[in-house]
């Protein structure tokens, strides 16, 4: 179960990382994202549903507790995933190439809009 | 502290059913005042403007920031934070118990604002369904569990809580 | 992001609350404070005097006059306001609304007067007084007075108040037989600010075309937006898909906020997307005249 939580965390944290989350600056250097209103961390309406699958309990044979630590694993994929998926789903023509995934980017890269 | 009442006031308010008073400069949020003049540190400051809901207590039954009030606006009035929802030292309040059963917490810093925000609602939508406990919390950011944890103990405290209501 | 020093009164009644933003110098009123506290917290705001409206009792009722008006004190609570059968009847588009407003904690504490005091841009409730042609009521010194809410709505977050005057009512007509109203917004996350918004109320004629219609934007200009342009290409027109494109065309003519998170085009584009979504439910809700 702790696994389990760890990666459905990381998830969110990585969903954040792909869709929401970004430290934007204006052309002066100034931080413009500098309150949690600006800075978009995922509340559970932007979560999708999850299906975790921990294939195995093997515990490390390093330590006598035998543990690992997990919490790293839920978050490291997710940006790549969704980048991905966004990229298929626009042709698989390598046009996702940078996080976070907005909206307007969406429509950018759908040509629907010039930037 | 100076005696002009513009200025600073003895606050006297019921807090957790217990009547709690202290002097405080008008300008003290609500928050600070449970947490420093109170010393009830349960309530946690993650942004102190209004987004995160880690401040969250109750205002005579109404889930509210503690950063987006003043302690003087708690005068006279009823306010339950995190540290009263245990019905007693030896047991913890059925949102609590649920809360460590399904993981619902792990560093635990959001974990006062969703039991007090989960309080309000479960008094209101007794028999919730999943949709509204995720419509319930979403005023609350958990940057360690995703969430579900949170929905799947709410549920279970709910049915705990019809049943010994019955 | 703690307040810096200000003085604090809580008067009991409106005339001292008057009298004290009279007799004060730089002396704000403070509502709900959803919007005050976070300014005051980051220092944007820094009051003398605050005057807490809070313990006025006679400020938070909502009553629905002889003629069907919907009259809501100021200080009426939103999270009230969104189950208040008698909002649900009258306005429907403030429930629709008001379920985007914030959260429900902050819903449990902000006000409709204070919403529309601070006149943020992007902001649902002023948005849905355009749009219903809501009245607004002022106490000051001198009396009550009333006022539209277009001409309240001065320019950005600037509401037509004197420095001594305090909302105390907004009155909303009643909505005429038949009227379908939609209130639809986007924004990044559930419950963050809107960038665009847009409320719709179509009215239907005896033989179901659009005898009228209420359409007004959100977070384009620095107050809501009333589009006459689209009103007027609807009138008489035949609800469907011709009539609501030629609608939303109109909003390629808008001139919309810049600001350095979010283009103006891209406002443009969404009040485009949205307005055409939202006359489309608006017609669906619509009944009999």
């Amino acid at each position: 179960m702790m696994v389990e939580g760890q990666i459905a965390g990381g998830f969110a944290q990585g969903l954040g990382g792909a869709l929401y989350e970004e430290f934007r600056y204006d052309e002066r250097g100034q931080p413009l994202c500098t309150t949690l209103a600006d800075y978009l961390i995922p509340t559970i309406a932007e979560m999708p549903p999850l299906d975790i699958l921990v294939t195995e309990d093997a515990p490390s044979p390093l330590n006598p507790l035998g543990v690992k630590g997990a919490g790293e694993g839920g978050t490291n994929a997710v940006g790549a995933a969704i980048a991905s998926a966004v990229d298929d789903a626009l042709g698989g023509r390598g046009l996702v190439t940078r996080l976070p995934i907005t909206p307007r980017e969406v429509l950018r890269m759908l040509g629907e809009i010039e930037e | 502290m100076s005696d002009d009442r513009s200025l600073s006031r003895e606050v006297t308010c019921t807090v957790n059913g217990v009547k709690r008073a202290a002097t405080v400069s008008v300008r003290r949020t609500l928050a600070d005042f449970l947490r420093h003049d109170l010393g009830l540190t349960g309530t946690h400051l993650g942004c102190e403007h209004g987004v995160c809901g880690a401040c969250t207590v109750l205002v005579d039954g109404r889930a509210v920031r503690g950063c987006l009030m003043l302690a003087v606006q708690a005068e006279d009035r009823a306010v339950t934070t995190v540290e009263g929802l245990a019905p007693d030292a030896a047991s913890l309040h059925p949102l609590q118990a649920a809360f460590a059963r399904h993981h619902a917490l792990q560093c635990g810093f959001c974990t006062p604002g969703m039991l007090t925000t989960l309080v309000e609602f479960l008094a209101e939508v007794p028999e919730p369904t999943p949709a509204q406990v995720r419509e319930a919390i979403s005023g609350n950011l958990c940057r360690c569990t995703g969430y579900e944890p949170i929905v799947t103990a709410t549920l279970e405290a709910a049915a705990a809580m019809r049943r010994q209501a019955a | 992001m703690k307040p810096p020093p200000f003085a604090y009164h809580d008067p009991r009644t409106l005339d001292e609350a008057i009298a004290l933003l009279a007799g004060l110098p730089n002396a704000r009123p403070l509502a709900g404070g959803q919007s005050m506290m976070p300014m005051l917290n980051m220092r944007f705001a820094q009051p003398d005097h605050l005057v807490d409206l809070n313990r006025i009792t006679g400020l938070e009722t909502v009553e629905v006059e002889p003629d069907g008006t919907l009259a809501i004190g100021a200080m009426a609570r939103q999270r009230d306001l969104e189950r208040h059968p008698a909002v649900a009847r009258g306005c429907p588009m403030m429930v629709e609304a008001l379920g985007q407003v914030g959260h429900r904690q902050t819903r449990n504490r902000g006000t409709i007067g204070g919403s529309l005091c601070h006149l943020d841009p992007a902001a649902e409730l002023p948005l849905v007084a355009a749009a219903s042609d809501a009245v607004v009521v002022a106490a000051g010194p001198k009396g009550r007075r009333e006022a539209t809410f277009a001409d309240f709505a001065r320019g950005f977050m600037t509401p037509g108040l004197d420095p001594d005057e305090v909302l105390v009512a907004v009155r909303l007509p009643a909505l005429p037989a038949g009227a379908g109203c939609c209130f639809l917004e986007f924004a990044r996350r559930h419950g963050d600010f809107a960038i665009v918004a847009v409320a719709v109320t179509l009215v239907p004629d005896a033989a179901g075309r659009i005898a009228l219609a209420r359409i007004a934007l959100g977070g384009v200009g620095p107050v809501p937006l009333r589009l006459p342009e689209a009103e007027a290409a609807l009138r008489g027109a035949a609800p469907g898909a011709e009539a609501f494109g030629q609608a939303a065309a109109t909003t390629r003519h808008l001139d919309p906020l810049e600001d350095a998170l979010v283009p103006a085009w891209y406002r443009r584009h969404l009040a485009g997307v949205l307005l055409g979504r939202a006359l489309a439910t608006a017609a669906g809700r619509m009944g009999r005249a």
